[in-house]
C-alpha cells in the first residue's frame, strides 16, 4: 500500500516538475547563440560610434576602440604616419 | 596559548604554507607537492587535541583566535580535509603551478575559517578564500572564463564587504566569538545574513555558481565547488540556525534550482544548479532548528562534497579527455569510459538520497528537523527537491550521456581520449566513500553524536522506493520531450550583467580618461628623455609601441576593474560619510 502510494506521489511530484521546468524553458531559453555576447557587441558597435540607435549615448566601449579614440584625441601624441605626413589615426 | 609549534602545525596553515611552497618552486615539483601538503593537513587534524586552543596575536591587542573545536567544525574540517587530499590527486598534471597554489591555499583558508574562534579570523580567512578563487576561475578556459571571473569578484566582494559591516556593527565587534546572531532587527544581522547569503548562494545572489564554476578548469571547479558553499552552509550553521522564516525559502530555491538543473544543456553548469539546490536544502534544514536540523545539514554538505565531488569529476573527465561540455553533443559514453560512468551512476544515485546511498541518510535528518518544526509546505517542497534531482541528475545524465546512443557523430576528439590513471583513482576513492557513508551512516551520526534515525525500516525504505518508481514514469514516457536543448538559459544576473556592464564602462569610460591622460605625460616624457639621448634631433618625433601596450593588455584590464571597484567604493565611502 505504501509503494502504491508514493509511486503515485512520485508521478505527481515529477509531473509538476517537469510542468515548471518546461514553462522556465518557454520564458528564459535564449536558442540562437550566446545572448551576452551579443548583447556586448550590440553595446560595442553602438559605443564605436559614440551614439546609439536612438540618438542617446552610451557609455560601453571596447578597449581597442576607446584606445584609438582617447589618443587621437589627446594633444601631443604625434603618430608614426604623421612623421611622413600621414593622416590621424 | 600562543604556541608556535601549534600554529605551523594547523591544518588550514600546512595547506596555505604548501600554496606558498607550490608558487615558489619549480613546476615539476607542484605535480607532488599539491597532495603531500593535503596529506600532511589531514594527518595534522587528525593528530590535533579538539580541546586545544590556539590563539596568535595579530596587530595591537587584537588576536587571531586559530582554532577552536566542536563537533560540527571538526566534522567539516575533517570532510574538508579528505576532499583537499582527493581533489589535489586530481590535479596532479602537469603545469598550472598558479592554480595548484591558489588551491591549497584555497582549501587552507576554508579549514581555517571553520576553526576559526573569533570573527575576526573568521573574516580574514573568509577574504582569503574569495582570493584564491577568484585567481582560479581566472585562470579557467579561454577569455569567458576571464569575464567570468570579474562577475564573480564583484558579487564575493560584495558579499565579504557585507559581512564584514555587519560583524563589525556586532555588540563585540570584530573581536566577537562565532556564534548565532538573532536581533532580527539589528542592521547587522541582514547584513551578515546578505553576506553568507552570497556565499550561501541563495537568490538572488546564486547566479554566480553557475557563472563562474563551469569557466573553472574542472581541478578547480572540484576544489570550488567543495569549499565556498559548504564553509557559508557551515557559517549558517553557526550564526543563523533556527531561522524559521528562512525554511521556506530554502525550500522554494532547492525545488526551482532543480528545475534550472532540469532543463540546462552544458553539464557543468547543471551540476552547479545543483549546489544551488542543495545547498537550499541544507539551509532548510539548519533553519528548521534544533540539534537534529543543524547535524541534518553538516551532515548533508559533508555527503554533498564527496558525491557532488564525484560528479564533478566525471564531467571533468569528459570535458578532458573528450572535450565535450554540453549534454546535446554526448551519448553513449558508458561503453567509452566506463570506469568514469559506474562512478557517476553510484554518485547519481547518492544525490537523489536512495536509499543505502549517502544522500538518503543525511536527507532523513533534514525530513526530521522539517517534520518536528511542523514545517509541512516544505517538507512536500523538499521532496519535490529530491524527485527533481532524480529526474535531472540518476535519469537525464545517465540516460542522455552514458546510455543513449548519440544522435550524431560525436564531434572529434579535443582531448587526449583517455583521462589519467590519477584522475580516476581520485573518483574512484571518493565513489569509495560514498558507498561507505551510505552502507554504514552511522559512522558520521557517531561523530555529530546524533542517535541515528530509523533508516533502514521497510516503511521508510519503500516510501522513497516508490517516490522514485513513480518519479520515472513521466520521464521514461516524455523522454523525447525531455531531451536537452541548445542554447543558454537565462538567470535572474540577465537583469544586472547588461546593467553592471553599462554602469562600469561609462565609469570606465571617465577614469580611463583620467589616467590615460597622466599616462600620456609621462610616456611622452620617457621617450622625450630617450630619444633626446639616442637622437637629439628626433625629440619632437614620438613613437607609438603597440606591442608592449598588447602585452601589457591583459594585467592593465584587471588593474582597470580594480580601480573602477576602488572609485565605486571611495564615491560610496564618502556619499555615507
Amino acid at each position: 500500500m505504501i509503494l502504491l502510494k508514493y509511486f503515485m506521489y512520485g508521478i505527481l511530484a515529477s509531473g509538476i516538475l517537469i510542468f515548471i521546468a518546461k514553462v522556465l524553458l518557454y520564458g528564459i531559453a535564449h536558442r540562437e547563440g550566446d545572448y551576452y555576447e551579443k548583447k556586448y557587441e550590440e553595446l560595442d558597435r553602438a559605443s564605436l560610434s559614440g551614439i546609439s540607435e536612438d540618438g542617446a549615448s552610451v557609455g560601453a566601449d571596447s578597449d581597442a576602440d576607446r584606445d584609438i579614440r582617447d589618443l587621437s584625441n589627446i594633444p601631443g601624441i604625434i603618430h608614426e604616419d604623421e612623421e611622413g605626413g600621414g593622416e590621424d589615426v | 596559548m600562543y604556541d608556535l609549534i601549534h600554529v605551523f602545525l594547523h591544518p588550514g596553515i600546512v595547506l596555505i604554507l604548501t600554496g606558498a611552497v607550490i608558487a615558489l618552486l619549480p613546476k615539476a615539483a607542484s605535480r607532488y607537492l599539491l597532495p603531500l601538503g593535503a596529506l600532511a593537513a589531514l594527518a595534522a587534524l587528525l593528530g590535533t587535541d579538539k580541546s586545544l586552543s590556539i590563539e596568535a596575536p595579530f596587530v595591537g591587542e587584537l588576536k587571531l583566535s586559530l582554532f577552536v573545536c566542536d563537533e560540527i567544525s571538526w566534522f567539516f574540517g575533517l570532510v574538508f580535509a579528505v576532499i583537499g587530499v582527493i581533489g589535489s590527486v586530481y590535479s596532479m598534471d602537469k603545469g598550472r603551478r598558479g592554480e595548484k597554489a591558489a588551491s591549497a591555499v584555497y582549501a587552507g583558508s576554508a579549514l581555517m575559517t571553520v576553526f576559526a574562534g573569533n570573527m575576526l579570523t573568521f573574516i580574514i580567512f573568509w577574504e582569503v578564500m574569495a582570493i584564491a578563487s577568484i585567481y582560479m576561475v581566472f585562470q579557467g578556459n579561454g577569455p569567458d572564463a576571464r569575464r567570468s571571473s570579474y562577475r564573480y569578484m564583484v558579487m564575493h566582494l560584495f558579499g565579504g564587504n557585507m559581512l564584514l559591516a555587519g560583524v563589525m556593527l556586532l555588540p563585540g565587534g570584530i573581536t566577537a566569538a562565532v556564534g548565532p546572531v538573532t536581533d532580527t532587527d539589528s542592521l547587522a544581522y541582514w547584513l551578515m545574513f546578505i553576506g553568507t547569503g552570497v556565499n550561501c548562494a541563495l537568490p538572488p545572489f546564486h547566479t554566480w555558481v553557475a557563472d563562474s564554476y563551469p569557466q573553472a578548469t574542472p581541478e578547480s571547479q572540484l576544489f570550488m565547488g567543495s569549499y565556498t558553499t559548504k564553509v557559508a552552509v557551515y557559517a549558517m550553521i553557526r550564526f543563523f540556525a533556527g531561522t524559521e522564516w528562512l525554511v521556506i525559502f530554502a525550500a522554494v530555491t532547492a525545488v526551482l534550482a532543480a528545475c534550472m538543473a532540469l532543463i540546462e544543456n552544458d553539464l557543468r553548469k547543471l551540476l552547479s544548479y545543483h549546489i544551488v539546490s542543495q545547498v537550499a536544502m541544507m539551509v532548510a534544514g539548519l533553519a528548521a532548528g534544533g540539534d537534529v536540523g543543524a547535524a541534518g545539514a553538516a551532515m548533508h554538505a559533508a555527503f554533498n562534497i564527496l558525491y557532488k565531488g564525484v560528479l564533478l569529476m566525471a564531467a571533468g573527465n569528459i570535458f578532458t579527455a573528450r572535450g565535450l561540455r554540453y549534454i546535446t553533443d554526448m551519448g553513449g559514453l558508458a561503453r567509452k569510459m566506463p570506469v568514469t560512468a559506474v562512478c557517476a551512476f553510484i554518485a547519481s544515485f547518492a544525490i537523489a538520497g536512495v536509499p543505502y546511498f549517502s544522500g538518503f541518510a543525511s536527507k532523513a535528518l533534514i525530513m526530521d528537523a522539517l517534520h518536528a518544526g511542523g514545517f509541512n509546505m516544505s517538507y512536500i517542497l523538499v521532496t519535490m527537491a529530491g524527485v527533481g534531482t532524480w529526474l535531472s541528475i540518476t535519469m537525464k545524465i545517465n540516460y542522455f550521456v552514458f546510455i543513449k546512443k548519440p544522435e550524431r557523430e560525436l564531434p572529434a576528439e579535443d582531448g587526449p581520449g583517455r583521462v589519467p590513471a590519477y584522475k580516476v583513482l581520485a573518483m574512484a576513492a571518493a565513489t569509495v566513500l560514498v558507498v561507505i557513508t551510505g552502507i554504514r551512516p552511522e559512522i558520521c551520526y557517531d561523530m555529530l553524536s546524533m542517535d541515528p534515525p530509523h533508516l533502514f525500516v521497510a516503511d521508510h525504505v519503500l516510501e522513497y522506493i516508490g517516490l522514485f518508481a513513480g518519479a520515472t514514469v513521466p520521464f521514461v514516457l516524455l523522454r523525447t520531450f525531455m531531451a536537452p536543448h541548445e542554447g543558454i538559459n537565462l538567470d535572474v544576473d540577465r537583469f544586472y550583467r547588461i546593467t553592471l556592464y553599462r554602469g562600469i564602462f561609462a565609469l570606465s569610460d571617465v577614469v580611463h580618461l583620467f589616467f590615460a591622460k597622466y599616462a600620456v605625460i609621462f610616456d611622452n616624457f620617457y621617450r622625450s628623455v630617450g630619444d633626446a639621448l639616442r637622437s637629439p634631433g628626433r625629440v619632437f618625433g614620438l613613437r607609438t609601441t603597440d606591442s608592449k601596450e598588447e602585452n601589457a593588455r591583459s594585467i592593465g584590464e584587471m588593474v582597470h576593474v580594480m580601480a573602477i571597484l576602488c572609485v565605486i567604493a571611495l564615491i560610496t565611502i564618502l556619499v555615507m560619510d
